[in-house]
């Protein structure tokens, strides 16, 4: 299977092809499951990065590695990669981070 | 559940997760604080130095990958990445907590915030906090190579897969959401 997703607040994303299974990379046996995203520079793909390490903790992808222009994801399911779930991931990055409102009165800082 | 039960911690090995006590937290010390003894000249490396404040201890997170950790892998360890885990009944802020609390699964549905700089632990009978701690990301700390059997003897919980997968994406996000800003 390949297909290919358009995007056009973030670019072009190339070729989503699984990967063979029964090897491994990184110490992480590919299963059928794994799929290679492959996208131009550096900029993209660090986007691509940062919402697919948030699918992570939703379970929906099994884990996520990448390395210079591409990204490698697992994914339980595969019909997360559609236009559809890349848009929501996305969405997904804009979190706030209010650690700043809490403080800890032990002198460690 | 954040800790697996104590008859499935790993005795032999050190992962990503665990916790280990009574752990010198070396991050503490105050830079202005460390006294060089006299007659040291300039370019000479000191033999022996002091600390005039008392060093703090107590339980650490393991921030290291498994697969470095993992002596069977045969990956080159360079060094053991630990947090401290603070008391969270020291916060100065305790009706934040129960959100703390919520934000350890970050892409929750409808989560629209978290705390990135803490991942909070439940009470254990292992850990002396009644209310349960939080491991500080933003004062992690490494320790050399050597100290890995000391870390290992003092190993007292391990973390679930889920529980894992939960801290990783904090400490992740933590250092990354810079580049998300931009």
């Amino acid at each position: 299977m390949s297909a290919q997703i358009q995007n056009s607040d973030f670019g072009t994303v190339d070729n989503v092809v699984p990967l063979r299974a029964g090897r491994r990379t990184y110490g992480t046996e590919i299963l059928p499951t794994d799929y290679l995203i492959a996208a131009h520079g550096a900029e993209l793909v660090a986007q691509l990065e940062a919402v697919i390490f948030r699918a992570v903790a939703q379970q929906q992808i099994r884990s996520v590695v990448s390395a210079f222009d591409a990204v490698y994801i697992s994914s339980l399911e595969p019909d997360l990669i559609s236009n559809h779930s890349i848009d929501k991931l996305f969405a997904l990055a804009k979190i706030e981070d209010r650690s700043h409102e809490i403080e800890f009165d032990d002198g460690l800082d | 559940m954040v800790f697996v039960d104590d008859g499935e911690v790993e005795k032999t090995t050190l992962r990503q997760g665990d916790v280990a006590t009574d752990i010198h937290w070396v991050g503490t010390v105050c830079f202005k604080q460390i006294t060089i003894p006299s007659g040291v000249v300039d370019d000479e490396k000191p033999k022996r130095w002091s600390v005039s404040n008392e060093l703090e201890r107590g339980p650490v997170a393991i921030i290291s990958h498994c697969c470095e950790l993992d002596r069977t892998n045969g990956v080159k360890l360079t060094s053991i990445i630990l947090a401290p885990i603070r008391d969270v009944a020291k916060a100065t802020s305790p009706n934040k907590i129960q959100e703390l609390i919520d934000s350890n699964i970050i892409s929750r549905s409808g989560m629209t915030y978290s705390y990135l700089k803490y991942f909070y632990v439940p009470p254990t009978p292992k850990l002396p906090f009644d209310r349960g701690g939080v491991i500080d990301i933003s004062k992690i700390f490494s320790v050399r190579k050597t100290s890995y059997d000391v870390v290992l003897d003092r190993k007292i919980l391990q973390m679930t897969e889920l529980g894992r997968d939960a801290f990783a994406l904090k400490v992740g996000l933590y250092f990354y959401r810079q580049l998300l800003a931009a």
